[in-house]
C-alpha cells in the first residue's frame, strides 16, 4: 500500500544544506502496524511528515520516492495530494495541547475532514462526529461536541485528535509520538485504542515513538533510526531478542527494568 | 475564544463615554434639532439658550445640530478608515505571513517604505493627490492605515501557521484559502480587535487634524475637526464654540481606548 524507497530529505534554508534523512526505505501493507523508533533528531518525524505530504516544498529537497496507492506523494500536484490527505492518510501529533485549534469547538474540528471530502449535510456530519467521539471511548460525546479544547484534559484531546483523524476511515494513520505527552495510564489507554481501531477498521498505523516497551506491545514490525539512517529493521520480536546493530542493542538494554529486591 | 468584556469600572466608563458621543452622532445622521446648514444672521455667535443649548456659531447655525452631524461624520470617517485599512491590511498580512518567500519580500519592503512615513503625512500626500472632501479623506486615511494593519496581521499569521492545529488542518486536506481564513484568521481576532480600536482613535485624530488644516472635510459639511478649525478665530469671543467639539473628540477617543483596554 505504501512504498517508500531511497528517501533523502535535505534542508536548504541555511547556506550549508543539511541532510536529515538518508536512504529511507519502508513498506506498509494495509492493516499493518509498523513501529518507527529512534532518539530525538534521528529523522523519524521528518520521514513521517514527508509521507504525510506535509513537508514544506520551498525549503526541503527530497530525493527518492513515496508511493501511496499509486500516488506519488512527493511530486504529485497539490490538488491530488489534498484529496488524499484527511481521506486516506491521517496523522496525529505529539502534543495534544497545541494540535487542536483553540478558537473552534471540538465538533467543528472533528467534522473538518468530512466537510472537505464528503458532501454530507450538517446533520449527517454531526451524527458521524458523535459516533466517532463515542468510538474513541469519550464519555458524554454530546457535551464534548460542544466544548472548546481548553475545557478538555490532555488524554481527552488526544482521543479527539484520533476521532478527527479517523473520521473518514483512512487507510493509513501516522501517529507521531501520540503518547509522549501523556501520563502512563492514559498512554496505555491510547495504545489499546489504536490497537482496537487497527483491528476493527483495518487501518494501517505507522507508530512513531521512542518508547520501546510501547512499540513492543503494539507493533509487529519495527524500524530503528539513528541520525538519519535506518540501522535496523525487521519483526519486532526478532529485533528485541536478536538485535543486529550495536545501537539497537544499547537501546534495548537501556529499557528501565524494575527490580523489587 | 470568548470576547468577554469585564464588567468593571473601566469598561463601563469607556462604554458610557463612547455612548455620550456616538448615540447623538447616530441620531444626527437622521435627525438634528435644526438644519445644521441654515444660516441665520440674527443668531450670530448667540450664547446658550433653551432653544440653542450650545449656542450658535459665526453664521448663526445651531452648534448642537452641527456637533451631532459633525460627530457622525467624524465617526463614519473613523469607522470607514479602520474597516478599509483592516480589510486590506488583513489580506496583505495574511498572504505575506502565510506564504513568505518572494510575495512576502516584495509586499513587505513596499510596506516598510509606507511605514517609514508618519501616517498623517502619508494621508496628507494622498489628500493632495485625491483632493479634499469627506469620502476622499476616508480613502486617504484608509490607504495610510493599511501598512500598520498588514504588519500586525502578518506577525500573527507567521506565529499561528506553525502551530500543530494548522498542520492538522492541512492534513485534513484543507485548501490554502480555507487554512488562512477559516483556521488561522479566527486566532488573530484578539489582536485584530485591539488594532482596530487603536486605529479608530488614530483615524479620528487624523481626521480632526486634516480638517483643522483645512484639507479634510470641506464646508458646509460639518465634522469635529472642521468645527475646531472654524472656531479658532472666535477663540476669545466665544470659547465654547471650540471647547465643545474639542470635548467631543476627547470623549470619543478616551471612551474607545478605555474599551480597547478591557477587551481581552
Amino acid at each position: 500500500m505504501l512504498h517508500v524507497e531511497d528517501l533523502n530529505i535535505e534542508f536548504h534554508d541555511h547556506i550549508i544544506p543539511e541532510t536529515v534523512v538518508y536512504d529511507f526505505d519502508l513498506d506498509i501493507e494495509s492493516g499493518e502496524i509498523v513501529g518507527l523508533v529512534g532518539e530525538s533528531g534521528s529523522g523519524k518525524s521528518m520521514s513521517a511528515l514527508a509521507i504525510a505530504g506535509l513537508l514544506n516544498r520551498h525549503d526541503a529537497r527530497k530525493k527518492g520516492s513515496i508511493v501511496f496507492e499509486g500516488i506519488d506523494i512527493l511530486n504529485c500536484p497539490r490538488e491530488i495530494l489534498r484529496s488524499v490527505q484527511g481521506d486516506k492518510i491521517s496523522m496525529i501529533f505529539q502534543e495534544p495541547m497545541t494540535s487542536l485549534n483553540p478558537v473552534k469547538k471540538i465538533g467543528w474540528q472533528v467534522e473538518e475532514a468530512l466537510r472537505i471530502h464528503t458532501d454530507m449535510n450538517k446533520e449527517e456530519r454531526k451524527q458521524k462526529a458523535l459516533e466517532m467521539l463515542k468510538e474513541v471511548e469519550l464519555d458524554d460525546p454530546e457535551r464534548i461536541y460542544r466544548s472548546y479544547p481548553h475545557q478538555l484534559s490532555g488524554g481527552m484531546r488526544q482521543r479527539v485528535m484520533i476521532a478527527a483523524a479517523m473520521i473518514n476511515s483512512p487507510k493509513l494513520l501516522i501517529a507521531d509520538e501520540p503518547t509522549t505527552a501523556l501520563d502512563v495510564t492514559v498512554q496505555a489507554q491510547i495504545v489499546s485504542l489504536l490497537k482496537r481501531i487497527n483491528k476493527e477498521k483495518g487501518t494501517a498505523i505507522l507508530f512513531i515513538s521512542h518508547d520501546l516497551s510501547l512499540v513492543r506491545q503494539l507493533c509487529k514490525r519495527v524500524i530503528v533510526m539513528k541520525s538519519g539512517y535506518i540501522v535496523d529493521s525487521g519483526e519486532t520480536e526478532e529485533i528485541f531478542s536478536n538485535p543486529k546493530h550495536e545501537y539497537t542493542k544499547n537501546l534495548i538494554s537501556s529499557i528501565p527494568q524494575v527490580k523489587l529486591d | 475564544m470568548n470576547l468577554r468584556i469585564k464588567k468593571n469600572a473601566n469598561s463601563i466608563m469607556g462604554i458610557v463615554l463612547t455612548a455620550i458621543v456616538v448615540i447623538p452622532a447616530i441620531i444626527g445622521i437622521f435627525w438634528t434639532p435644526y438644519d445644521p446648514e441654515t444660516i441665520n444672521g440674527s443668531l450670530k455667535l448667540a450664547g446658550a439658550s433653551w432653544a440653542h443649548p450650545f449656542g450658535c456659531d459665526n453664521f448663526g447655525r445651531d452648534i448642537l445640530s452641527r456637533i451631532m452631524l459633525g460627530s457622525s461624520t467624524t465617526f463614519l470617517i473613523g469607522m470607514g478608515t479602520v474597516i478599509g485599512g483592516a480589510v486590506v491590511g488583513t489580506l496583505v498580512g495574511a498572504l505575506t505571513g502565510f506564504y513568505g518567500g518572494v510575495i512576502d519580500e516584495v509586499l513587505m519592503r513596499f510596506n516598510d517604505v509606507m511605514l517609514s512615513f508618519p501616517s498623517l503625512l502619508l494621508a496628507l500626500t494622498f489628500v493632495a493627490i485625491f483632493g479634499p472632501g469627506k469620502y476622499r479623506v476616508m480613502w486617504a486615511l484608509a490607504i495610510a492605515f493599511v501598512p500598520s494593519f498588514a504588519r500586525i496581521i502578518r506577525a500573527e499569521f507567521k506565529r499561528v501557521k506553525n502551530m500543530d492545529y494548522v498542520k492538522a488542518a492541512r492534513l485534513s486536506g484543507a485548501s490554502d484559502f480555507r487554512i488562512m481564513y477559516v483556521h488561522i484568521l479566527p486566532n488573530t481576532v484578539k489582536v485584530l480587535i485591539n488594532a482596530v480600536l487603536i486605529g479608530f482613535n488614530n483615524a479620528v485624530l487624523a481626521e480632526a487634524g486634516l480638517s483643522f488644516l483645512g484639507i479634510g472635510v470641506q464646508p458646509p459639511d460639518a465634522s469635529l475637526g472642521r468645527m475646531l478649525s472654524d472656531s479658532q478665530t472666535y477663540l476669545f469671543t466665544k470659547p465654547s464654540y471650540a471647547i465643545i467639539p474639542g470635548m467631543a473628540i476627547i470623549v470619543m477617543v478616551l471612551g474607545v481606548s478605555m474599551i480597547g483596554k478591557e477587551v481581552e
